[in-house]
């Protein structure tokens, strides 16, 4: 379902399949875990991100972060924009985190670009799936050969 | 200029380098929990003040700032080359502005959303804190490891 395209030629905003939201967030590696907190904003932390079918892995210290989440429901956001088109797309995972054994990830090179131990890895297994997408208006050729 | 590291090697920044960070950028993003689950949009920010305004068409985001309801805010930057970043989060509280000065007086300023519809609702976040974290760079070099070690 998208905004409908009308004869407007400005951006409209389309609303994306969960399909085309995995593979958009398949293509980045960077992304924000939102965390709720009992009657406190949540904690929004960017991580190092790879993908697994449709699980999101990344690496955590034994810290805050994990501790937060557990039984906690979890957000992923990923998003990407062109300050020169002025477009861009925004895509919110929410789920179940846990964190993975090594089987689980072993398999996988995940990435992280805060030092220290990151022995920890945490899968978040997607629920709901929602993306957005600005749409810039198509360049048309008109049947008159020309613009 | 910081405050030191905290246990995971990250350096502290201090209020006024998150707000300069902040407003030397103006992509964001909004935290907030709506109906237990956590959600996070992106939005096109000013700084103004010590508080950070954006433009919204109504929808969660507006519904959230009729009920005061706590918010984070939060900007970060990576650089792939260094694989250094930056992250900074505000905590806070957000409102619509309502005055009718205000509203003019924030209409004149840069402040633009790039999605398309009728974003005339200004929604302002009244800061309680702010914390900004950056990798180091070279971190694993500098003998800083998680733990404070």
């Amino acid at each position: 379902m998208s905004t409908p395209a009308d004869d407007r030629s400005g951006p409209t905003l389309e609303v994306m399949s969960r399909e085309e939201c995995f593979q958009l967030v398949a293509s980045l590696s960077i992304g924000r875990v939102a965390v709720g907190r009992h009657e406190e904003p949540p904690l929004v932390v960017p991580v190092n991100y790879v993908l697994d079918g449709e699980v999101i892995v990344f690496r955590s210290d034994p810290g805050t972060k994990v501790l937060a989440l557990r039984e906690q429901p979890i957000s992923f956001q990923v998003d990407f924009v062109d300050p020169f088109h002025q477009t861009g797309w925004s895509v919110l995972v929410t789920g179940v985190a846990y964190e993975a054994t090594p089987v689980e990830v072993e398999h996988l090179t995940v990435e992280s670009w805060v030092g220290g131990d990151k022995e920890h890895c945490v899968r978040v297994m997607p629920m709901t799936v929602s993306g957005r997408r600005i749409r810039l208006p198509e360049i048309r050729m008109s049947d008159r050969g020309y613009l | 200029m910081v405050s030191g590291h905290d246990e995971h090697g990250l350096i502290r920044m201090e209020d006024d380098e998150c707000w300069e960070f902040l407003a030397g950028h103006s992509l964001g993003r909004v935290g907030l929990v709506h109906l237990d689950e956590p959600m996070v949009f992106p939005v096109n920010y000013l700084v103004d003040g010590r508080s950070v305004v954006f433009r919204t068409a109504p929808g969660t985001k507006l519904a959230m700032a009729g009920t005061a309801g706590p918010v984070v805010f939060e900007v970060d930057e990576a650089t792939e080359l260094f694989e250094t970043g930056t992250s900074v989060m505000v905590q806070g509280t957000m409102h619509e502005v309502m005055s009718g000065v205000e509203k003019d007086r924030l209409a004149k300023l840069p402040l633009h959303a790039w999605a398309p519809g009728d974003r005339d609702h200004i929604i302002r976040i009244e800061p309680d804190g702010v914390s900004g974290r950056q990798i180091p760079l070279h971190h694993q070099d500098d003998g800083v490891t998680a733990d404070g070690g």
